[in-house]
């Protein structure tokens, strides 16, 4: 099974391919912006390496998020509108997901945590079983305070990977029981591996109904009534 | 404190943003307020020229962001009257964008909740053809930093 992972949702892009997991190429970089044009010369430059054309792919996976806004509009638009093009399946994942499969566990309660931005951060806690981990529910979107909290209550050791790095300083002064490791951002030679397991059970939506997870509240509609009633150009359309 | 100052053309709008230019860092927000052809544009330009940008400063209604790496600090130029949910304004990631600059925004009185509570707010009113009031109002930690010295 040849396979192409996407993963725009961190300030952290790569792209991976792989036959099943086994990665036989990739491309990466840690920059908050430009994702567009990385992923491009990244995609060009894997399908180089192994001499491989589009059309022999089997299937897509895409990082959703939770994560950057941009980045993921990005990724999955160019993974969407590939997978439209190939007709292969496109398997949507998430970044908390990817993050904690590789977490070095050492039989810790494994918390993966992405930043979003604006005090909150996006969570998911993971159970460590034999060859990997076991998430205990849906991720939440949680003020940086509260996952303190969180932690703080958590009985279990824990082991806190992603972008903690980007977490308050102080943020793990007096969590005692908690430890901080890597990896700190999703990688797409990890997705290969979740991906794999989703495409063999046909585990995936369709690819148009492939959303990005951005966990933050329903949307909220600027009010321009309020500000384009006053005023003599108020009919006018913006020069 | 409030600074209040009278503009008799669009060069008049324009030298207070240039002027405006050295009270700004990285990490500071202006949002600006005012009815179509107030005169935010013309005043965002005037920023850019003060923050050393050479490149002149259009209008970002159709792109809606423009950043300007070419001055002293990056700049971020937004202009969010296009867009109709908060939703599409976290699309345009513009505290990611602006993250190492000054992010102005027009319009930006619209969206002022998912604007940080520390930022100035620049209304320019139109009192005549030419003529505008431009007020700077210093809004959450900005309410501690003097702008004084913008009053001749
Ligand atoms: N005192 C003034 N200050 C600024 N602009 C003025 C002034 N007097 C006249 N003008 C004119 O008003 C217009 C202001 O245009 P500008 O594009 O800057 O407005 P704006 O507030 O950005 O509008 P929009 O809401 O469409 O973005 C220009 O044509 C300018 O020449
Ligand atoms: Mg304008």
């Amino acid at each position: 099974m040849k396979l192409l992972a996407i993963e725009t949702a961190t300030p952290a892009s790569s792209v991976a391919l792989g036959i099943g997991r086994d990665v036989v190429a990739s491309a990466e970089r840690v920059e908050r912006r430009g994702h567009a044009a990385f992923i491009v010369s990244a995609l060009d430059f894997c399908f180089d390496q192994v001499g491989w054309r589009p059309h022999e792919l089997d299937a897509i996976a895409i990082d959703v998020g939770p994560g950057l806004y941009t980045g993921i509009r990005v990724g999955l638009s160019t993974a969407q509108g590939l997978a439209a093009a190939l007709g292969v399946p496109l398997v949507p994942l998430s970044s908390l997901d990817v993050i904690a499969l590789h977490a070095a566990t050492h039989r810790r309660h494994v918390w993966s945590v992405v930043d979003v931005r604006r005090g909150e951060v996006a969570v998911a806690s993971y159970q460590p079983v034999p060859g990997g981990v076991v998430k205990d529910g849906p991720p939440q979107l949680v003020e940086v305070e509260q996952f303190r909290a969180i932690l703080q209550s958590d009985p279990e050791d824990g082991l806190v990977v992603g972008d903690w790095a980007s977490l308050p300083e102080g943020f793990f002064r007096g969590l005692h029981r908690v430890k901080s490791g890597r990896p700190q951002f999703p990688a797409a030679e990890a997705m290969l591996e979740l991906a794999v397991g989703r495409v063999d059970r046909e585990e995936f939506p369709h690819a148009d109904e492939v959303r990005p997870l951005y966990l933050r509240e329903p949307d909220v509609t600027i009010n321009w009534k309020q500000y384009r009633e006053e005023g003599p150009w108020a009919e006018q359309s913006p020069a | 404190m409030t600074v209040e100052l009278s503009s008799n053309g669009e060069v008049d709008t324009r030298a207070i943003g240039r002027r405006l230019a050295s009270f700004l860092g990285r990490g500071d927000v202006v949002l600006l307020a005012g009815e179509l052809g107030a005169g935010k544009t013309a005043f965002a330009g005037g920023l850019a020229e003060g923050m050393g940008i050479e490149e002149p400063v259009i209008s970002p209604s159709f792109m809606l962001v423009r950043r300007y790496a070419g001055g002293f600090t990056p700049l971020t130029h937004a202009d969010v009257y296009r867009l109709t949910t908060m939703n599409e304004l976290e699309d345009l990631d513009l505290f990611e964008e602006a993250r190492d600059g000054v992010l102005i925004v027009e319009w930006g009185n619209t969206v002022a909740s998912a604007m940080p509570d520390d930022h100035l707010r620049v209304e320019i009113e139109v009192t005549g053809t030419n003529d505008r009031v431009v007020r700077l109002i210093p809004c959450g930690a900005w309410q501690s930093r003097s702008l004084k010295e913008m009053v001749e």
